[in-house]
């Protein structure tokens, strides 16, 4: 009986909780600036040395030919689990995360080319409702 | 202040409380509640996409309308007439209890001196209807969860009727008007026990959470409601709020004094009103606080404590009413 009595009154607390989900996309939680999002290249700095290739543990990163005769990183998002590997593994910095999290794409296999990594590219939306 | 109404009050009774309108007002609102409270508990918001400004109170409406727009899947299997006719039956035997029961002083649609009996087993009875339904549909989980049901009746019949007996034996009267007048004290204060039981019991025969069991939706789909879509799963599933504001209304008779403090039609009407609200809102609350019995365990829930606590009702009742003072 004592047992119940304590569920309900759990229950009863409970309501007068604030509610902790966001009511997306009329309000976006704010994750921090370092949070580990959307992954781009800035091709002025990336030296084409592959260690990115080599240390992703999914094996997302291809390199691609450009119109400038280098080879730059690719990311098929069908595959990366954004553990940030190659960001760290990058020499020169040129493959930094961003803040955009909201990396939906309608095809399960899709594969960004390297002008498609451009910094530019994502902007990363506003979010308003801190986690806590 | 004696209301003068065009209409002769059992009419009255019959279109509005609590009646026609009150069945379908609760239903919306009933069904709001639930989901509201139900994510208020677990953190969440709830419906708001609809009709945002009033919390999300357009929500049960809309999907009523989306309910009735949807296709309505006749199988070739069944025996059609029946498929289509046992909702309405089920939805008519689930209502009719509250055609017995009196919301205010005279605010009854059939007056019987043994109205609240016959609330009682009319009450028992929408069982049969709902088995009946589950065998008209034909299906693999309406028949496990008619049997549920049949189980589940068997466990919570005897204990709702000895309860209702118990407050029967107490009150001295069955009659719907005199069973409040006789309420000096409020029913639940006079015999608890007579309280838990018939709480316990309508929240089995309601199937609310901890006894959700002929429905159990991991298990078996949706039970004896598993075929129906469109207007017909309105009427078998809505049934079962219906069943909610039925027993939360004889409750509230029964127990909390009726439309007590007020002689008043009108005024005696919200009192009653008020206290089926009282009684129907943990009933809205239990499903995010209980898990599912398993069928056994509630089958031993009702023949051994309920059914101890219901026979312990009927002592005190007969202690109450056979004692010198």
């Amino acid at each position: 009986m004592i047992t119940h009595l304590k569920l309900f009154a759990v229950a009863f607390k409970n309501l007068f909780e604030k509610p902790w989900t966001v009511r997306w996309p009329e309000e976006r939680r704010d994750y921090g600036d370092r949070v580990r999002g959307f992954i781009v290249n800035d091709r002025s700095k990336c030296i084409s040395c592959q260690l990115c290739e080599a240390v992703c543990p999914a094996k997302a990163i291809k390199f691609h030919l450009e119109e400038d005769g280098k080879r730059y990183p690719g990311i098929d998002w069908g595959r990366c689990i954004l553990c940030g590997y190659c960001v760290d593994a990058c020499p020169t910095g040129s493959l930094h995360h961003t803040t955009h999290v909201e990396i939906t794409w309608s095809d399960l296999s899709t594969y960004k080319k390297p002008k498609e990594m451009e910094p530019h590219v994502v902007k990363a939306e506003a979010g308003g409702k801190s986690l806590v | 202040m004696a209301l003068q109404l065009p209409l002769s009050l059992d009419v009255v009774a019959a279109l509005i409380f609590p009646g026609i309108a009150g069945i379908l007002g609760f239903l919306v609102v009933a069904i709001w509640a639930e989901r509201k409270l139900v994510a208020r508990v677990q953190w969440r918001y709830g419906p708001l996409y609809v009709s945002k400004a009033i919390g999300g109170f357009l929500q049960p409406i809309a999907d009523l309308v989306k309910l009735v727009f949807s296709e309505l899947v006749l199988p070739r299997h069944t025996n059609r007439l029946l498929f289509a006719s046992t909702p309405v039956l089920l939805f008519v035997a689930e209502a009719l209890p509250v055609a017995f029961i009196a919301a205010a002083p005279g605010l009854v649609v059939f007056h019987s001196p043994y109205g609240i009996v016959i609330a009682a087993v009319v009450w028992m009875l929408s069982a049969v209807a709902l088995v009946g339904m589950a065998w008209a549909e034909a299906d693999k989980f309406t028949y496990v969860g008619a049997v549920r049901e049949i189980l589940l009746t068997a466990a919570y019949e005897v204990p709702l009727l000895l309860s209702v007996l118990a407050m029967v034996i107490l009150y001295q009267t069955a009659d719907p008007f005199k069973v409040v007048e006789s309420q000096w004290l409020w029913g639940v204060v006079l015999n608890p026990l007579a309280f838990l039981a018939f709480y316990i019991s309508l929240m089995m025969s309601t199937t609310r959470f901890p006894f959700e069991i002929p429905e159990a939706e991991p298990e078996v789909v949706l039970g004896p409601y598993t075929e129906y879509g469109s207007t017909l799963f309105i009427l078998s599933f809505g049934g079962v709020y219906v069943k909610v504001y039925a027993g939360s209304l004889l409750g509230a008779v029964l127990f909390l004094g009726g439309w007590a403090p007020f002689n008043d039609v009108f005024l005696g009407a919200l009192a009653t009103l008020a206290k089926t609200a009282l009684l129907t809102l943990p009933l809205l609350l239990v499903r995010a606080i209980y898990p599912r019995y398993r069928i056994d365990q509630a089958l031993r829930l009702g023949w051994t404590k309920l059914l101890a606590l219901s026979a312990g009702a009927v002592g005190l009742s007969a202690l109450w009413a056979w004692s010198p003072w």
